[in-house]
């Protein structure tokens, strides 16, 4: 089915945002290797799905999740799991928090877990620590009536991780 | 013979300039992401491509290493040109003719007066992608569509091409700026 999102006009708060289309750029970096590749980023409230693509386009990989089960697919493997973020690990090299990033690429801390953030004067998350990873919001977008991140930058002992979201199309429960 | 022809028309290929527009398009056929920029290639597998929509992205290669460096994210990652045209399709116009014959099972696939379409499979073990349709005009590359295995395409479509002319080499070299994170690759 087509995961479009219902593009209700405006929100007053990012957390009212609960589905979504977003594409942009990650770059992921560990002690010894990285790359970078870009992603087509679909969310339903219970369901979500990503798709990368390798610089030029090439060497494609399809995440898809739901409560319990995720698979990913790449060119030469399937793999399944019980969260993305485990099978993110196949594309890193380390173990991308995909359910955290659904409130961080909002600007929000997860509620899954303790986390220390810091905001600025207009109220934006400018740091979070959460999970063992620290966080920088350093540039924001205004989309559909309220601020939400364009880049995201994201440091764990070695392992590093940049988010670059270019396309925010965010929806709501009508 | 198809492969008699596609290497004449490479083997008069010294080098080509212009612009390029690039779409990709998910197994459905579904409209995923397009991007448009400017590229060099030249015989010694040497290509600067660069990316200017939507991200700003280059990948430049002098015959030895390759540099992907994204301005965004600052990072560029540097690794050894794989000499498999498999990973690298913009060497199938920067490398030696007699290397595409090697690498590629060539066949045609199209042809309507001087627009003819080269179908190539590469024979290396797992390659970026599974198929490589090249379209000339005449002695011109006009288009590539490349398909992984996913079923993933990248249309690629050249514009306001010079061929065997007017190559800048300096841009066949990459040195990132200050504060760029620098990820080197061993292949």
């Amino acid at each position: 089915c087509q995961l479009r999102p219902t593009t209700t006009g405006t929100f007053e708060h990012p957390n009212q945002i609960d589905r979504w289309a977003m594409s942009g750029k990650l770059g992921y970096r560990t002690a010894n290797d990285g790359g970078s590749a870009s992603f087509d980023w679909t969310q339903k409230p219970n369901r979500g799905q990503i798709r990368f693509s390798g610089p030029l386009g090439f060497g494609s990989a399809d995440l898809r999740w739901d409560s319990g089960r995720a698979e990913l697919i790449t060119a030469k493997e399937q793999y399944q799991a019980r969260s993305p973020g485990e099978l993110a690990w196949h594309l890193t090299g380390f173990w991308l928090p995909v359910s955290a990033l659904q409130y961080w690429a909002r600007g929000l801390p997860w509620p899954g877990a303790h986390g220390e953030a810091a905001y600025d004067e207009g109220g934006h998350l400018q740091t979070l620590q959460q999970l063992g990873w620290s966080l920088e919001f350093d540039r924001y977008q205004p989309v559909a009536g309220v601020t939400l991140p364009y880049r995201i930058k994201a440091r764990q002992n070695g392992n590093r991780f940049t988010l670059l979201i270019k396309d925010w199309q965010p929806g709501a429960e009508k | 013979a198809p492969t008699d022809e596609l290497l004449s028309k490479l083997q008069k290929l010294e080098s080509m300039k212009g612009e390029f527009e690039q779409m990709v398009l998910d197994q459905g056929g579904t409209h995923m992401q397009e991007a448009e920029g400017e590229f060099q290639v030249a015989r010694g597998n040497r290509f600067y491509w660069s990316t200017e929509m939507p991200f700003e992205q280059l990948a430049v290669s002098d015959g030895n290493t390759v540099w992907v460096y994204d301005q965004d994210l600052e990072q560029v990652v540097v690794r050894p040109l794989s000499q498999d045209l498999g990973q690298t399709p913009a060497l199938l116009f920067g490398g030696k003719p007699a290397d595409v014959a090697e690498a590629f099972t060539i066949s045609e696939r199209s042809r309507e007066a001087e627009r003819i379409t080269y179908r190539l499979k590469p024979k290396g073990k797992d390659p970026l992608f599974d198929q490589l349709d090249v379209t000339f005009q005449g002695d011109q590359p006009s288009s590539m569509r490349l398909q992984d295995a996913l079923g993933q395409q990248t249309v690629i479509d050249f514009r306001d091409l010079t061929v065997n002319s007017g190559i800048d080499d300096s841009l066949f070299n990459f040195v990132p700026p200050e504060g760029t994170d620098v990820i080197q690759q061993q292949q």
